[in-house]
Formats: C-alpha cells, sequence, structure tokens
C-alpha cells in the first residue's frame, strides 16, 4: 500500500509538472505568435510606405519639356543626378515675370515629390503654372524612359 | 493445478500474441516516442503536442494503471518475440540434452536495474538534442523496419548490432528484453498499479518449499514479497495457472474462466483503441 501511495503521489507531481510546463510554453506559443503577426504587419506596412514614397526613378541627364503658359509656349530644362531631380530651369517664356515667378514656386514642390503629377496651380498665375506642370510632365516623361 | 485450465490459458496467450504481432508490430515504439518527443519538445521550449503518439503513450498509462502490465505480457511484439525465441531455445536445448547457462534470480533483480538506466540516458540523449543518434541506434527501429519487410540502412549498424544481442539474450533468458532493458518497461513499473490489475497470492495454503510461482515467473518475481516489485509484473498468469493449489489470482477476478473472459476483453479493449479509436 504504502509503495501504491508513494508511485501515485510521484506520478501526480510529474503530471502536475508537465501541466504547469505545457500552459507556460502554450502561452509563450501564443505570444510569440501575437508578435511574428504584429512583426508581419509592420514589416507589410513598412513594404507598402517605402513603396508609396518611392520617388519615380529617372535617368541621369538634362532634359527639356515645353507647355503652353498664359501667352504661349514655356520650356524648362531638368538636371538628373543619381535618379533624382537636381535643378530646374524655366528656359524660356513668354509670360510675365511676375506671373513666372510667382508660379514658380512650384519648382521647389516639384523638385521635393520628385513628380509634377500631384502639384495644385499657384492661384494667381494659373496659367502660367499649368504651362510649368505641363512642361515638366514633358521633360520628365522624357527622363522616365 | 488444472492441467486443462492451464493449457487454455497458454494457448490463449500464445493466439492473442500471435494476433498482435500480425495487427500492430510497432505499438510499442509508437507508444515511447512520445516519451522521445517530449524531451525534444521540453528542451527546444515548444508546447507538447497531443500527437498519436502522445494519444497511444497516454491511453496504455492508464490501462496499465487499471489492467495492470498486461500489454507487456500479451501485446508487445517485442515481448512476444522474447517469450517465442525462448521457446524455441528451450526446444533445441531438450533435443540437445544440453542446457544454456542461466542467471541466478538474485543477479537478474539488479540488472533488472538497468533497463532505468536506459530510459534516464534516452531522455537525456534528446533532450540534448541526439534524438536523431537515439532513432538510429534503437534496436526498435531495426526491428519494426524489419517486421515491414524493409532492410534497416547503414546508419542503423548500432541498432541493428544491439538487436542481434536481444535476441540472443532471448535465447538465455524468458524476456530477456523486457526484464532488463525495456525503457517503455521501466516507465510502466513505476507506474501506481490499481489492485484490479495485480496477481494477488494467499501464502496460508502453500505447500512448503514450493516456489513454483516465483521459477516460473519470467520476470523474477516473489509475489507479495516487496511491493515495490510489483510493477515488474507483466501479466502472464503463469503463475495463477501453475500453482498447484490455485491460490495466485488477478485482482478482482476470480481464478478460471472469469478470468479467461477478462483476458480476453482486455486483449479487446487493447486492440479496439489502439487500432480504431487512436
Amino acid at each position: 500500500m504504502r509503495a501504491f501511495v508513494i508511485k501515485a503521489i510521484s506520478i501526480l507531481i510529474v503530471a502536475l509538472m508537465l501541466f504547469m510546463y505545457q500552459t507556460t510554453a502554450h502561452s509563450y506559443a501564443q505570444m510569440n505568435a501575437a508578435v511574428d503577426e504584429l512583426k508581419a504587419e509592420l514589416t507589410k506596412q513598412m513594404e507598402q510606405a517605402e513603396a508609396n514614397n518611392k520617388e519615380p526613378e529617372y535617368k541621369d541627364g538634362t532634359y527639356r519639356g515645353s507647355g503652353t503658359g498664359y501667352s504661349g509656349e514655356l520650356t524648362v530644362e531638368v538636371t538628373v543626378k543619381d535618379g533624382k531631380i537636381a535643378a530646374i530651369e524655366i528656359v524660356s517664356s513668354k509670360d510675365d515675370k511676375a506671373y513666372l515667378e510667382l508660379a514658380s514656386g512650384l519648382l521647389d514642390e516639384i523638385m521635393a515629390s520628385g513628380s509634377a503629377d500631384e502639384v495644385a496651380a499657384v492661384s494667381g498665375a494659373t496659367l502660367s503654372s499649368k504651362g510649368i506642370i505641363e512642361a515638366m510632365k514633358d521633360a520628365l516623361e522624357e527622363a522616365a524612359e | 493445478m488444472d492441467k486443462k485450465l492451464f493449457n487454455t490459458t497458454k494457448y490463449l496467450r500464445i493466439v492473442i500474441q500471435i494476433v498482435f504481432f500480425i495487427m500492430m508490430p510497432s505499438a510499442f515504439s509508437s507508444a515511447f516516442a512520445a516519451v522521445k518527443e517530449a524531451a525534444v519538445a521540453i528542451s527546444q521550449g515548444g508546447e507538447l503536442g497531443f500527437t498519436p503518439f502522445a494519444k497511444i503513450f497516454l491511453f496504455l498509462l492508464a490501462f496499465t494503471m487499471i489492467c495492470g502490465r498486461f500489454f507487456c505480457g500479451y501485446a508487445c511484439a517485442f515481448g512476444s518475440l522474447g517469450n517465442w525465441i525462448y521457446m524455441i531455445s528451450q526446444f533445441i536445448q531438450k533435443k540437445v540434452g544440453k542446457k544454456l547457462p542461466s542467471i541466478p534470480s538474485r543477479t537478474a533483480r539488479y540488472l533488472q536495474l538497468i533497463k532505468y538506466v536506459v530510459l534516464l540516458a534516452i531522455v537525456i540523449l534528446c533532450f540534448a538534442g541526439f534524438s536523431g543518434m537515439v532513432s538510429e541506434s534503437s534496436p526498435w527501429t531495426v526491428f519494426s523496419l524489419l517486421i515491414n519487410g524493409k532492410l534497416p540502412t547503414e546508419a542503423m549498424i548500432v541498432g541493428a548490432v544491439i538487436l542481434l544481442l536481444i535476441l540472443v539474450g532471448m535465447a538465455f533468458r524468458q524476456r530477456f528484453f523486457c526484464q532488463f532493458l525495456c525503457p517503455l518497461g521501466a516507465i510502466f513499473s513505476l507506474l501506481p498499479i490499481l489492485p484490479t490489475g495485480r496477481m494477488v497470492r494467499k501464502s496460508e495454503g502453500c505447500i512448503k518449499g514450493c516456489n513454483l510461482c516465483e521459477r516460473k515467473c519470467p520476470m523474477d518475481l516473489k509475489l507479495g514479497e516487496n511491493e515495490w516489485r510489483e510493477g515488474e509484473c507483466i501479466q502472464c498468469r503463469i503463475c495463477s495457472y501453475g500453482c498447484p493449489k490455485s491460490s495466485i489470482s488477478l485482482g478482482m477476478i476470480p481464478r478460471g474462466y472469469g478470468d479467461i473472459v477478462w483476458t480476453v476483453i482486455e486483449a479487446a479493449i487493447l486492440m479496439a483503441v489502439l487500432k480504431f479509436v487512436i
């Protein structure tokens, strides 16, 4: 009888230890799974953000593009260095200097975003702006090829 | 001793053993795989899976606590093999007229402790990340392959040699492997076995100096002598049916045809659960 009781108690202790181990391992595994899930989500988000932020890659060189401003043709010259827009210059335009100056704020915006797609015309110099945007699109299209 | 009853139980046992040998020759290694699996899982800090191995193992633990080591005595293919090799060996010894040297009971009882070392070694090796080595050098793996008609690979040479040595040992002593080496048996013999699964001897009517039960016992048990060693009993019932005074019986089941029916029920439960439920 004594041996039976001692054996039974030992078995219970072993079973209890295994049970405790199992619950710990289970919560640990669940925690790990949650962490993995978060990690996966984060990587996905980061990849997406990276894809969004990625500026369109341009080939190095100097490109000209033209558009129609307030009073006729407008030409810009874009310099691409290391795949990014390094400088923009308005080469020729028939528009008034005042309008051009007002609209040339766009150039910094385009430089920063790397694209002329999502810039809005400057109010007060709408047509000059449109000419610049058009010319920029033209030049960058060439640069993108 | 009732000769007719003795022979009935003897042949019943052989039939049950053959059926289990054919139907589930690797039940023992599947059950023990659960232990290795658990050791590996714990060493990696992982969860213990409720795998088919674990199910077989847990079922056998529960079954053994209620019915005793019936699995060892009747269902384990390796145990049956031990019985048969010993039988053949005895037959040849009789024919030739020479006897192989036998291991004295006292020595055997010490040798029985080796199986705990085997169990501990396997668990430690699995824990330390050598589970591949363990299954490659396991005689059970080689045996399972041979039974299924496949030849062991070169990597299993250690297992094959151990198996060969065990087969030789089986010729010398009945239940050589079960008694001295079996790690699953080591676990079983540590289980608290309920009165329903224990052989009980009423020694009042014993013939002085008979000791037949002790001499016939394949596990070198002295019934009622040491409660700690009762886990060694494999429920073969040779003592029960060999006893000239019929004073040994299993737990609460009356000795005789009731016990024979119970034996068949036990075998049916084992077979049904291992084969169809798990």
